[in-house]
């Protein structure tokens, strides 16, 4: 597996990434600097469009179309870690490992193995999906409804995988 | 200025320290001043197997704390003489480990140094990350084993967030050492195959090391093993290693040793 340098990792850092990597479990601390440039970025555009605003007001009020966000992740996602992207869907170029995790308000697509766990729809979208290129996942979950590894399909395993929501039930299909 | 490199892998037991001292002299025989550095405070080996255990005047935690010049903790070691090792402290834990003073400690022996090499204690508390802390390469030793991968990947999420480099945007090198590797078991599926580890993950391989009676026979008597018996398996494994780390690019193989008449009727007993 390939893996893209730490420069591209500035433009991963999405509207409320959060990518913990502490000895405490993961609700702590994040990787310090790509959240940092991250912030201080954000802080920058919040403060440019309340300055701007009362004068580009009148111009910009007729189209109200939300900006759609995403999270990419250019490099593998290690045991421990955890990307929390609760506004829209994570995208991974790499693997997820075993014991890591990746929680997305959206869908999630991973262009690697799935070895970790991966929960779609985390703040309640039933129409999420997970894509991964080969299926070795610990847990699946979309909308709060989980698969275990032990209940997943063993044809599916290693192949290119989507899951989605039919019902209350998690359905599986290969991607070829 | 010299380069510090982290010898680290989360588990216990899969050979931080022999792999220490091993590529340390390894790289001290070619003519490269090296500094081996014991960072498992409380629970220092690293002397043991450089065979200095009677040498350890003072220690990591007596330069830290400024009780002790550098020179004064430095051992020299009696067979190579630009091999130098750092010892740690016994009595002491990982607490006494301050981060400006493992700084200091780093920067001044990065003067001195071509090679710094910090051994690593397993887990990744406080020591580990020290240890860490300041490395420009990382050596990730792992055993064919899914624990020991497992741990190795938490390691390897580490190094590119927790260190100094990966805090100012840069990366940590790092090397996948597989070690105490057994080619018969790995062919019957009883340990895991090199393909499968690199697969997961994903770091260059800087060598293989067979399993081998040599590794014990090595630390009993206080010696790297690439210094007690050079013509070994492993010895020419982590020296081909210690090579690529150096920057020379050798075919990748895993040595075995020459096996006797004996061996091969009553076959290989546990070293």
């Amino acid at each position: 597996m390939k893996r893209i340098g730490g420069a591209k990792r500035r433009r991963q850092t999405g509207p409320s990434r959060r990518r913990t990597n502490d000895f405490n479990g993961p609700s702590k601390t994040t990787i310090a600097l790509p959240k940092r440039r991250g912030a201080t970025k954000r802080l920058d555009i919040a403060r440019q469009s309340a300055t701007a605003a009362p004068i580009e007001l009148p111009l910009a009020r007729a189209p109200e179309v939300p900006r759609p966000v995403s999270l990419v992740i250019s490099e593998s996602v290690r045991s421990g870690q955890s990307i929390v992207f609760r506004e829209g869907d994570v995208t991974v170029i790499g693997s997820v490992s075993s014991g890591a995790e990746i929680i997305a308000g959206g869908s999630i697509h991973i262009y690697g193995t799935l070895r970790g766990r991966a929960f779609a729809g985390a703040s309640g979208d039933p129409g999420a999906r997970i894509f991964c290129r080969s299926l070795e996942a610990e847990l699946l979950a979309i909308n709060g409804l989980y698969r275990v590894a032990d209940r997943l399909e063993q044809g599916l395993r290693g192949r290119p995988v989507q899951a989605w929501l039919e019902g209350k039930a998690i359905a599986m299909a290969p991607l070829e | 200025m010299g380069k510090v490199l982290v010898v680290t892998s989360g588990k216990g037991g899969v050979g931080k320290t022999t792999s220490t001292a091993a590529l340390g002299a390894a790289l001290a025989h070619s003519g490269k001043s090296v500094v081996l550095v014991d960072f498992d405070v409380g629970l220092r080996n690293l002397d043991l197997i450089m065979g200095a255990e009677r040498r350890v005047v003072f220690d990591l935690v007596n330069v830290i704390q400024g009780h002790a010049k550098l020179a004064q903790a430095l051992i020299r070691d009696k067979r190579l003489e630009n091999l130098s090792l750092l010892p740690a402290s016994q009595t002491r834990d990982k607490d006494a480990l301050t981060e400006e003073g493992v700084a200091r400690v780093i920067a001044e022996l990065k003067e001195k140094f071509d090679w710094v090499i910090c051994d690593s204690p397993a887990g990744i508390e406080r020591g580990a990350t020290m240890a860490m802390r300041h490395a420009d390469v990382a050596v990730v030793v792992t055993n064919p084993e899914v624990s020991s991968v497992r741990d190795s990947d938490r390691i390897i999420g580490l190094l590119d967030s927790k260190t100094e480099r990966a805090e100012k945007g840069e990366r940590v090198e790092k090397h996948l050492l597989l070690t105490r590797y057994d080619q018969a078991r790995a062919e019957r599926g009883e340990m895991l195959k090199t393909e499968d580890v690199l697969e997961i993950l994903s770091i260059p391989l800087l060598g293989i090391i067979p399993e081998s009676r040599e590794v014990l026979r090595a630390s009993n008597v206080g010696a790297p093993v690439t210094l007690s018996n050079p013509q070994s398996a492993p010895a020419r494994a982590y020296a081909d290693a210690a090579r690529r780390l150096a920057g020379d690019t050798i075919a990748m193989s895993i040595p075995t040793d020459r096996r006797g008449l004996f061996d091969k009727f009553f076959g290989r007993r546990a070293a």
